[in-house]
């Protein structure tokens, strides 16, 4: 909860949250967008978690890690978006689906790769994008996805596993 | 691998569009602002809602001396435990299932047969219009005027569930739906010890 601020003290969390957001938000937007493949709703998912980190910051805003604190905001607000588009037929119908795949595309290794990385279950590929593309260590990335380290290890290999399998030689090649 | 990965992960990410918003920080500070403006109101909304509910119930009494063909809406039914979400925007813990008007004793048992042997569902209680009306009466306990507008005819009758088995919420809700005697059904999120049918 943000709480009673007086008027200095606010304008000075509005300036250092202004300053987080700047520094943040590209990141997080390219993270949700290999999480979702979409950027409308990569935005949005990025939107969402500075809301909620907002609604936090007076309480939040001196953690060690807010780099990996807003990964874990992200990635839950991934996670329910996911449980919401599953429950969407029933309680919800707003949500866009994902965007229709273009017959004919020659398609190339990276496209190859969003697709197969979209066939893992949610935690593994947030396992995946965290590990290799944010570059996080596996104690990092165990905080943010709340499971234990060998956990992330042990499911980190083998999505790499099925990943290698759908991609075949188009890894060795680059 | 990693390497390779890194290097197709940017390749993905090569057609990014421009944000769409000049000013991101802003924009969330703003919805930050005008949700904790909202959660103070809340209270306020909910008594707005009543209101409106209670002018359907009114329309519906009218008639002189005639039952009304459906009963005072689901929806408002369903929002009397104030301390669930519904409809549930996610994780589902409740489901309300509200019988139509003309529904027949074989239909409702066997309702309650699928409902108790049904393996997304944990427990299973039956809420009749009496009982629904006697929740409704403690509720607005301290508002005879409300109380004395809406009748027991005029609510619905209703199973109340506990999901158990979240992956099977939507094909439970798909066959309910389909079930004959079924009028609506709705998903709520409660806090855990709270059910949606005990008005709170």
């Amino acid at each position: 909860m943000i709480g009673p601020w007086g008027a200095t003290r606010r304008r000075e969390q509005q300036a250092e949250f202004t300053a987080f957001v700047e520094a943040a938000a590209p990141r997080l937007r390219r993270t949700a967008y290999l999480m979702c493949r979409d950027w409308h709703l990569a935005q949005d998912l990025t939107q969402i978690t500075l809301v909620r980190m907002y609604e936090a910051w007076g309480r939040i805003r001196h953690t060690a890690n807010l780099e990996a604190y807003s990964r874990r905001v992200l990635m839950n607000a991934v996670f329910d978006q996911r449980k919401r588009r599953s429950f969407g037929e029933v309680v919800l119908a707003d949500l866009p689906e994902a965007a229709p795949e273009r017959p004919g595309d020659t398609v190339e290794t990276h496209v190859a790769l969003l697709r197969a990385l979209a066939t893992l279950p949610v935690r593994d590929q947030a396992i995946v994008v965290l590990r290799h593309w944010e570059d996080l260590s596996v104690e990092t990335v165990a905080g943010i996805l709340d499971v234990s380290v060998s956990v992330v290890k042990t499911q980190n290999g083998r999505a790499l596993d099925r990943l290698r399998a759908a991609l075949g030689e188009d890894f060795a090649r680059i | 691998m990693d390497q390779n990965l890194r290097v197709l992960f940017d390749q993905a990410l090569a057609d990014e569009p421009e944000p769409p918003r000049r000013n991101l920080a802003g924009h969330v500070m703003a919805i930050g602002q005008r949700r904790r403006r909202r959660r103070f109101a809340a209270a306020g909304g909910a008594a707005v809602a009543l209101v409106a509910a209670i002018g359907v119930a009114n329309l519906l009494a009218t008639p002189a001396g005639t039952p009304p063909l459906e009963t005072v809406p689901a929806r408002f039914e369903s929002a009397l435990n104030p301390a669930c979400q519904s409809p549930a925007r996610d994780r589902p813990t409740d489901v309300s299932v509200f019988l139509t008007q003309d529904i027949t004793d074989a239909q409702r048992a066997a309702l309650d047969q699928t409902l108790r042997s049904d393996r997304a569902v944990a427990t299973v209680a039956y809420e009749s219009r009496d009982e629904a009306y006697l929740i409704y009466k403690r509720m607005f306990s301290d508002k005879p005027a409300i109380v004395a507008s809406v009748q027991p005819y005029m609510l619905p009758e209703s199973f109340r569930l506990k999901v158990d088995d979240q992956s099977r919420y939507v094909e439970l809700v798909r066959r309910m739906r389909k079930t004959p005697g079924v009028d609506q059904v709705i998903g709520s999120a409660c806090p855990d010890g709270v059910s949606v049918g005990t008005g709170g």
